[in-house]
């Protein structure tokens, strides 16, 4: 199965990644180049929306866990949105997730970002 | 007493990959396994070719590794065999939870998965080759 990644710019340095099909060793190297180009712009938080990823092997996470430890050097952040149960198990194993935070939806996400944007803009720095 | 088998083998390539899961499918249907077994057995799979695919080889040619799946009473017994150097993935150090992700050894994480994931695994070196055997109770 074949991976599609789709990048929608959704605020200033915000930015959400969805991956759709098969993330494994035959497949990693086209999300790492995704998330890389990201990465150069210096973001603030990149939301990895997993609804539609079917399958995630270790190569995957990999991919994924490099990108969580890349945006915390720079201040950013990694969060998930829609994890599906199978996926979810994986994370699960390597008990990735506990330092994670999970979006369950968009509506979520959006309350999150509105209290980051009146956090900026009254000064306060946002929740590291 | 229900038993059912299939053999196939893949070249030592990743793109092989998406003909792994076909054959991995198509034998969980064949004796009703519920998807979520189906996904767990495709994944363990995935991580051992990987590992092989990418660290078992060190010339350029083409290799064949040799899978057997069967289902013998409640499990499912899976054979790989291949050509490569001698790798023990059983004895391999994994990353546990303890043991922080960022800093784990090449093939660690998916050989942890692969663990978690099945119930037995045993390897042997017979002559110039590896025989892994996994076992995954299906039907308890």
């Amino acid at each position: 199965m074949e991976l599609k990644v789709d990048v929608v710019p959704k605020a200033q340095g915000v930015y959400v990644v969805q991956p759709a099909g098969s993330l494994n060793s035959s497949t990693f190297a086209i999300l790492d180049k995704e998330v890389d180009a990201i990465l150069a712009t210096s973001p603030n938080l990149l939301v990895l929306d997993l609804e539609r990823l079917e399958y995630l092997s270790s190569a995957g996470l990999r991919v994924i866990l490099k990108a969580r430890e890349a945006l915390k050097k720079k201040g950013g952040r990694l969060v998930f949105m829609n994890l599906q149960p199978q996926i979810r198990k994986v994370f699960d194993i390597v008990s990735a997730l506990p330092s994670m935070q999970i979006f369950k939806s968009l509506e979520e996400l959006d309350d999150y970002l509105d209290v980051m944007q009146k956090k900026v803009k009254s000064g306060a720095a946002p929740d590291a | 007493m229900s038993k059912a088998a299939t053999s196939f083998k893949l070249k030592n390539a990743l793109t092989e990959l998406d003909s792994l899961f076909q054959h991995i499918e198509q034998f969980g249907r064949s004796v009703e396994l519920p998807k979520k077994q189906i996904f767990q057995i495709n994944l363990a799979l995935d991580e051992l070719f990987t590992n092989i695919v990418s660290y078992g080889y060190t010339d350029s040619n083409s290799h064949w590794i040799v899978f057997r799946l069967s289902l013998v009473n409640d499990a499912v017994i899976i054979r790989i065999e291949d050509n490569g150097v001698p790798f023990d993935p059983v004895a391999a150090p994994t990353s546990g939870s303890a043991a922080p992700l960022e800093n784990c050894k090449i093939g660690g994480l998916g050989l942890h998965i692969v663990k978690k994931m099945m119930d037995e695994i045993a390897y042997e070196r017979r002559g110039d080759k590896n025989i892994i055997t996994i076992k995954k109770q299906v039907r308890p």
